[in-house]
């Protein structure tokens, strides 16, 4: 798990986490895993895992039907107490990757945002080689 | 490696399905003179876009689109008279005859090469 592999602390019940077992493609897989990387560094360094009562809650299921088979995936980082939100905010790496490389190489819709309690990203990917 | 080819202002097409590699090209090919359209990485965008794009002078064409062949994009410049290149990771082969007169450069891309070419390409059209 990646927040393992970054040395954050997961007990104490501050990293929420679903268990649906999604198989995914080496394609996405390695699109995702920068973006989670992104997420999580960033989460860690100045997000809900920054702090001593921050909660990070990430939320995946498979939505859609035999046609349209989709990942929808839900980053939702709750700081305590909130904060506000710079004005000049660097527009880094993981923000570009989740805006731009994920619809562009997955055909992806993301959404991100910087609110007072923390980052909110939303991934919705599709699972089947798109044919349009 | 001599000077760096001048593209003028020519208008290019890069098809490309990974992120950062169009990306790539895309600053590159910019940097040397000319406007980029795209990048695109979808067989269906990228029909789009040779199909009705004005002005366009050259394209670049990466083979494989998540799986899907690039040559339908090819058929539509070719009609239109519009010259492009081939990236590809496979060989001559998988390039069907009618389009094996194109330029075909091999992946990974070596940025002065197809920067040459595309200069070549677009020159020879402003003559």
């Amino acid at each position: 798990m990646e927040l393992e592999a970054l040395n954050a602390e997961t007990e104490g019940g501050r990293v929420i986490l679903s268990d649906a077992e999604v198989p995914l493609t080496p394609v996405i897989v390695r699109t995702l895993a920068l973006a989670i990387h992104e997420l999580a560094t960033n989460a860690l360094k100045h997000g809900a895992l920054s702090t001593e009562n921050g909660v990070l809650q990430v939320k995946w299921e498979t939505e859609g039907n035999e046609d349209s088979h989709r990942l929808r995936l839900e980053w939702t980082e709750t700081l305590d107490p909130p904060r506000e939100v710079p004005k000049a905010v660097h527009q880094g790496f993981g923000r570009e990757l989740i805006e731009r490389a994920l619809p562009y190489q997955l055909g992806a819709e993301t959404k991100y945002q910087l609110t007072p309690e923390g980052v909110r990203c939303l991934l919705v990917i599709p699972l089947q080689n798109r044919s349009d | 490696m001599g000077e760096k080819p001048e593209l003028n202002g020519a208008c290019v097409l890069v098809v490309e399905d990974e992120y950062l590699v169009a990306l790539d090209l895309q600053i590159e090919i910019e940097r040397s003179g000319a406007t980029v359209l795209g990048p695109v990485g979808r067989l269906a965008a990228a029909l789009d876009l040779a199909g009705r794009a004005t002005p366009l002078d050259v394209a670049v064409l990466d083979v494989n689109l998540h799986g899907e062949n690039v040559f339908p994009v090819a058929d539509v410049l070719a009609e239109r008279g519009i010259p492009f290149v081939f990236a590809t990771g496979q060989d001559q082969e998988s390039i069907p005859e009618r389009h094996r007169v194109a330029v075909r450069l091999s992946k990974p891309i070596v940025l002065d090469v197809l920067l040459r070419h595309l200069a070549e390409i677009t020159q020879a059209r402003l003559r």
